[in-house]
């Protein structure tokens, strides 16, 4: 079988340049294969890398060296020497981002937020609203808030709708950054539920779960975080 | 040898006599050819050198200089102001080349070789042995939109004329039609986008196809612009708001005339008014053919 | 799993895409006032639907190359090609004339103060509908219709259409000029600072506007600000420009979030933590 993505010999090194030009290592000979219907969990202490490498694999940090492989049919896409465009396009329909943190957009209600993915993919409008409605109830957003913007939001609220939009498309390829972090156990269950679902339709999953639980319940392997720095030295 | 006096007599002799038309010669070439670049693109705004005349701006100086430019000894010279040969204006200007050039004026359209004019152009269709002179104040139709003549400049080369519309669109929103009832824009010649001066837009449709030349001088902004015979002149409009002239429910009070531009004049005191043709010498010429056929009538 | 099918249909389809041909393309494009003043080498691409941000301290030359890029003033070196329907054009080869009518049909271009787009002393509606009279539309009925249609899209009280710009607040004239660019339907829009003076409950509403109008009708967007939020929120990709030369650029989130040049990284370090 061949893997969804590969990521091959990926380091990366925080330069600050206005902090003295401190050097920080924070990738080092990262290799990473995933394959379709399974669930990667990044494995290490905090400050290991693990959101570095989630982050990379989106083309949100750019690394300094490697090769990250996204399968185009017969052909691989290399993210790190992508053109910002074909990121976007990927992004579009390809691979989905879930974190804790929603980036409020003014004005929008919670709806249309999950929605929007899908509209973007030319999913008709019934349709991505029986969707969204179906993913924001298995979440417990109560119905009254779906047509407000979530700005006035609880953090856990917030955070719910946010999964919804991330789940709302089914991507092959799925980063999950902590999405379960901060929600109470019945909502992480319901969570949990959505992984297992992508998982059976096929996804590939590569996340990070602080909950070790929930890392039980998703995880077909792990993959061990090399300290970079220690490396490095 | 003339002696010291007799030069100084020559001298103020020939001071006393002022070249014909007022303007030096080489002043009158420079502005004819202004007045022929103007005829071989029409209606496009050619500058030219104005001169200071012994009037103030406002007054129809720049009517004046083209009428000075291209009249000949033989030219009979009408002028009105209003449709009117007998207003002051009117009057000063023809007494003024009468004194310059002793040429023959004449009240009557017909007779008439030259024709200067503020504000209107006569009833009685113009032949292709006439030149009708307008005296214009502001030259530049887009000036209501552009302030700036470097734009403007490049908005008639690059006829860029869209935005005249605007004009008509606001007097729509003010006022339900379009209410511009004066120095009402055309194209010429389906390119430049003209102001005829502010003659009431009654007279528009007599720009077109016209037999006579006519010439717009701005004395103030020195600008020379020309509609040379027979060429096409067309009045912007809406395709739902087409170009329509001023109507009147009356004829004219003294010719009883129906279809010329009518002048309300007040008669008394207590608001009374009538309505009287503009044009004067139409107006006489009607009321003298009336006479005439009452009189065959009662002879 | 059809639905997977269909997604797994799409990455060729991405590939189709690349093949289109870019919108907008600057090559080695120089403006130089004086050393420094203005922007040097600058070369993009710019494709249907695609919003790049141009950010930057004032005096880095962002809002000069902007005036080039939309066709307002001649680089000294460099070409710029436009490609409209089938035909490419070099947007400083061809005639004065061409260039004004092409921007006039394919460009917006919307000024940091609304009152330099707009004609103040002409109604709401008439500043709407100036561009349909310049590109030919003489049906009065028709232009007022259109001119209601976009101040309902800008979310101006249509009851306001016969009132001068002058009357209305900052917010709402920034607006009016958006749909007087908007109104033809341009391909491609270049804004200046458009949320600059305006207060901030307003500039998230105005932001908001022009996010939604920008996916709705897919327009391409060149965005000069100096607010990395509204880049972040508006923005694939973002350029970075220092004295006139472009220091980064990239994917908005990457640029932001992982800075690499110098000074993109003082730019991000700078802005308040919410």
């Amino acid at each position: 079988m061949k893997p969804v993505m590969i990521a091959k010999n990926i380091n990366k090194t925080f330069v600050l340049h206005n902090q003295g030009a401190a050097r920080l290592p924070v990738l080092r000979q990262q290799n990473l294969e995933i394959f379709a219907g399974e669930c990667v969990v990044l494995n290490g202490s905090s400050g290991s890398g693990k959101s570095s490498l989630l982050r990379s694999l989106y083309g949100n940090y750019q690394v300094d060296e490697g090769e990250l492989l996204i399968s185009q049919g017969e052909q691989w896409l290399d993210l790190a020497t992508a053109q910002a465009r074909e990121i976007i396009a990927l992004r579009r329909n390809t691979i989905g981002w879930v974190s804790q943190f929603l980036r409020v957009i003014p004005r929008l209600s919670a709806l249309d937020i999950v929605m929007q993915p899908m509209l973007e993919n030319g999913i008709s409008d019934s349709q991505a609203k029986a969707k969204a409605e179906t993913l924001l109830s298995h979440l417990n957003v109560p119905e009254r808030l779906w047509s407000l913007a979530p700005a006035t939001f609880s953090g856990g609220e917030q955070q719910r709708v946010n999964i919804a939009r991330g789940f709302a498309l089914d991507y092959p390829i799925l980063l999950l950054d902590e999405p379960t972090a901060s929600l109470d156990k019945h909502n992480a269950q319901q969570v949990v539920e959505l992984i297992l679902a992508a998982k059976q339709r096929g996804a590939a999953i590569v996340g990070i779960f602080h909950d070790a639980w929930v890392r039980d319940l998703v995880a077909d392997r792990l993959h061990n975080m090399q300290q970079a720095a220690q490396l490095a030295g | 040898m003339t002696s010291f006096s007799q030069q100084a007599t020559a001298l103020d002799d020939s001071s006393q006599q002022y070249n014909f038309a007022y303007l030096d010669e080489q002043t009158k070439r420079m502005i004819r050819r202004a007045i022929l670049k103007g005829v071989a693109i029409p209606g496009y705004q050619v500058p030219f050198g104005g001169r200071e005349m012994p009037m103030p701006y406002g007054w129809g100086t720049g009517g004046i200089m083209l009428s000075a430019s291209i009249l000949g000894q033989d030219d009979v010279l009408k002028v009105i102001d209003q449709g009117a040969d007998d207003t002051t204006n009117a009057v000063s200007i023809r007494h003024f080349f009468s004194k310059v050039c002793d040429i023959a004026t004449t009240e009557k359209t017909e007779q008439a070789s030259v024709i200067q004019t503020r504000h209107r152009i006569p009833e009685q269709a113009l032949s292709n042995n006439q030149i009708l002179v307008f005296q214009v104040p502001i030259p530049e139709p887009l000036r209501f939109i552009e302030p700036r003549e470097t734009e403007t400049k490049k908005m008639h080369a690059l006829e860029e004329y869209g935005s005249m519309q605007v004009k008509l669109y606001e007097d729509i929103v003010k006022y339900g039609y379009i209410a511009t009832s004066y120095a009402y824009p055309v194209t010429v010649h389906g390119r430049y986008l003209m102001d005829p001066s502010p003659i009431p837009k009654f007279d528009n449709p007599k720009l077109h196809q016209s037999e006579a030349l006519m010439i717009f001088g701005a004395g103030r902004e020195k600008r020379i612009y020309c509609i040379p015979p027979y060429t096409d002149v067309h009045s912007l409009d809406f395709d739902d708001h087409p170009f329509s002239i001023q109507q009147w429910d009356e004829p004219c009070s003294l010719c009883g005339s129906h279809d010329t531009f009518l002048d309300e004049v007040l008669i008394d005191d207590q608001g009374q008014r009538m309505f009287i043709c503009s044009d004067t010498d139409y107006c006489q010429k009607q009321q003298a053919a009336q006479l005439g056929a009452e009189h065959d009538s009662v002879s | 799993m059809t639905q997977l099918a269909k997604q797994l249909e799409e990455p060729r389809a991405n590939a189709a895409n690349q093949a289109e041909p870019a919108l907008l393309q600057a090559q080695n494009l120089s403006m130089l006032y004086a050393p420094g003043k203005g922007f040097e080498d600058v070369n993009l691409s710019l494709y249907p639907g695609e919003v790049l941000a141009i950010v930057g301290e004032s005096g880095s030359g962002k809002t000069t190359l902007l005036k080039t890029l939309s066709g307002r003033l001649a680089p000294q070196t460099g070409s710029i090609s436009f490609q409209s329907d089938s035909n490419t054009a070099e947007l400083y080869k061809i005639s004065e004339a061409e260039r004004r009518s092409l921007i006039r049909q394919h460009f917006g271009i919307v000024h940091q103060h609304p009152l330099d787009g707009l004609r103040p002393r002409v109604s709401a509606g008439g500043n709407i509908g100036e561009r349909l009279m310049e590109n030919g539309w003489r049906n009065y009925a028709e232009i007022r219709l259109q001119a209601l249609t976009w101040l309902k899209a800008v979310e101006i009280d249509q009851s306001r259409i016969d009132d001068m710009p002058l009357t209305f607040s900052g917010g709402m004239q920034q607006r009016l000029q958006i749909a007087r660019n908007l109104v033809t339907h341009p391909r491609l829009v270049f804004m200046d600072e458009p949320t600059g003076g305006l207060d901030v409950s307003v500039q998230a509403r105005l932001l908001d506007l022009i996010r939604n109008l920008v996916t709705e009708l897919q327009l391409a967007v060149v965005i000069v600000t100096h607010d990395l939020a509204v880049a972040r929120l508006l923005a694939h990709r973002i350029m970075v420009m220092k004295q006139g030369q472009v220091v980064e650029s990239g994917l908005t989130d990457r640029v932001l979030d992982d800075p690499s040049h110098p000074y993109t990284q003082l730019l991000v370090s700078s802005v308040l933590q919410q």
